[in-house]
């Protein structure tokens, strides 16, 4: 009796032990590989869809807000048509593959520009690497949007544990129906999100077609940029600065030389996967004209100079010996004075 | 006035405190901001301070018989003097001298053979905001700009960049 009395205990305790690492399991979070991330950035090159889409940067002086109706047909044609802000209402983008033309009804030209990739329509699951080298990937509670059941997956900063971003993925499409970015603070700075949604077996080409009639000009001219960065710096010019401090995980990505309004700049891309700030660098005693966007000054190590904000991202100008610099990211302000103070 | 830059005659005019009190506001909260004027200030402030120490170097005591030359120059001039007598008189020491040297500060300070000082070029931030939103775009899920910006902006920025060989690694194979 004693021992039947005994082994009923020891299960009931076992029983109990397991139920709460069972429960306590669940409640952890939960490390993904990037394997949901790689379908999802592969997902519009099989789908088709139709639907509305509402893109916002927050910033602490001024927020931007679009809203506009997109239809995509799988692979690669995608045209998006504004239906906010006013001044954009009526205006179309149109990508077809690497070719992307900005019919812009106001002004009544059509803007080309040709890139040799495009994030809508060929997204690379090997750029992941530098994004799973700085980030966790967790996932959260399912939730539904736009009437679809979407897994939630977070990006957890490796060194400061702080979520960069949550990514909300259909879960039978793999398709991204919003994305979100959050500052150090955990503050929204960005999202897209479709606000209406539709699977289309088949959109018409013909909805891709770029109108005849307007006149069409070149936009700016985006070639690929460069990885080997000491080698583009070298071709600069001049000698260029380089950062001795950057956010942890942060590298540099990719540099080019552009021509920016007649003046040569090398600028440098850095990045930890998520988070990125470009610096431009120039010797032809060109300042950044912040004159339009309210600028205030600030003090970069023994230099002063100016900053101002557009949406989440804010841009930092100021010279230092024959060099005029720029930095440009949706970091907070005082990070972007630190990374300028070390160069 | 004019609303990008003080003409060279406006900042002479300001830094000797002859503009108008309105004018003298706006130039003085212009040169308070602008790089290339404030520059011109400086230069002009210290073209100024130099003409003055060399005025002051090279300045004379009026001599004795200078006042009662001039009386007989005015007394001969009423009794018409041959020309190449008044010439002498105008060519002596005690005139040629501070003439030589008013003609040499008012050279220096208007400097003719200097060309127009060209307005320092500069950067538009929305290019360099939009170029970096279209370099993000190699990072997957980059949201790059709420707003495109060759339709939010009227003037387009020339952006061209220089290929410089054949990227290594997928990142950078990405577009701008």
């Amino acid at each position: 009796m004693h021992r039947a009395r005994a082994y009923a205990l020891i299960g009931a305790t076992c029983l109990i032990g397991a139920l709460a690492g069972g429960s306590a399991s669940a409640m952890a979070p939960k490390n993904l590989d990037f394997s949901a991330l790689r379908q999802a950035l592969s997902a519009p090159a099989h789908l088709s869809y139709s639907g509305e889409v509402q893109t916002m940067e927050v910033g602490q002086a001024s927020s931007r807000v679009a809203v506009y109706r997109v239809e995509h047909r799988a692979p690669d044609l995608t045209r998006r048509w504004y239906l906010a802000p006013r001044s954009l209402y009526g205006d179309t983008v149109i990508v077809r593959g690497k070719l992307r033309y900005a019919v812009d009804v106001h002004r009544n030209r059509i803007v080309f520009t040709k890139r040799s990739n495009d994030s809508d329509v060929t997204p690379d699951a090997d750029d992941l690497a530098l994004m799973a080298k700085n980030y966790r990937l967790v996932s959260a509670p399912q939730q539904r949007l736009v009437g679809r059941l979407a897994n939630v997956l977070l990006l957890v900063n490796r060194f400061t544990d702080q979520t960069a971003m949550r990514v909300f993925v259909d879960t039978q499409t793999h398709l991204v129906l919003e994305s979100e970015r959050y500052g150090p603070d955990g503050s929204l700075i960005s999202s897209t999100r479709f606000e209406m949604l539709r699977y289309e077996h088949s959109v018409p080409k013909a909805l891709f077609t770029v109108p005849r009639g307007m006149p069409q000009v070149d936009g700016p001219n985006y070639g690929p940029p460069s990885p080997n960065v000491a080698r583009v710096a070298g071709h600069a010019g001049f000698t260029a600065r380089s950062p001795r401090y950057l956010p942890d995980g942060f590298e540099p990505i990719t540099a080019g030389i552009a021509s920016i309004d007649g003046i040569r700049t090398l600028d440098v891309l850095y990045s930890d996967g998520i988070r990125t700030v470009s610096l431009y660098e120039n010797a032809r005693n060109a300042a950044v004209d912040l004159r339009r966007l309210n600028p205030r000054s600030i003090r970069v190590g023994s230099h002063l100079g100016l900053y101002a904000e557009r949406g989440s991202t804010t841009l930092l100008s100021w010279r230092k010996g024959p060099l005029h610099l720029a930095l440009v990211g949706a970091l907070p302000i005082d990070e972007l004075a630190r990374i300028a103070a070390s160069i | 006035m004019n609303e990008e830059h003080l003409s060279p005659e406006q900042l002479l005019d300001y830094l000797r405190g002859e503009l108008a009190p309105e004018e003298d506001a706006r130039a003085y909260a212009h040169v308070a901001e602008c790089a290339t004027c404030r520059c011109e200030q400086d230069e002009q402030v210290r073209l100024s301070e130099l003409l003055h120490e060399y005025a002051r170097q090279t300045e004379r005591p009026m001599p004795q018989g200078v006042v009662a030359s001039v009386r007989s120059v005015i007394e001969a001039a009423a009794t018409r003097p041959p020309f190449l007598l008044r010439l002498r008189s105008v060519l002596r020491p005690a005139f040629a001298v501070p003439l030589a040297v008013a003609v040499l500060l008012l050279a220096l300070l208007v400097q003719p053979w200097r060309p127009a000082l060209a307005p320092a070029p500069t950067l538009n931030a929305t290019a360099l905001l939009s170029d970096h939103a279209a370099m993000a775009h190699v990072l997957p899920f980059s949201q790059g700009n709420a707003l495109p910006s060759v339709l939010e902006h009227r003037r387009l920025s020339r952006v061209q960049t220089y290929t410089l060989g054949p990227s290594a690694n997928r990142i950078a194979d990405a577009s701008r």
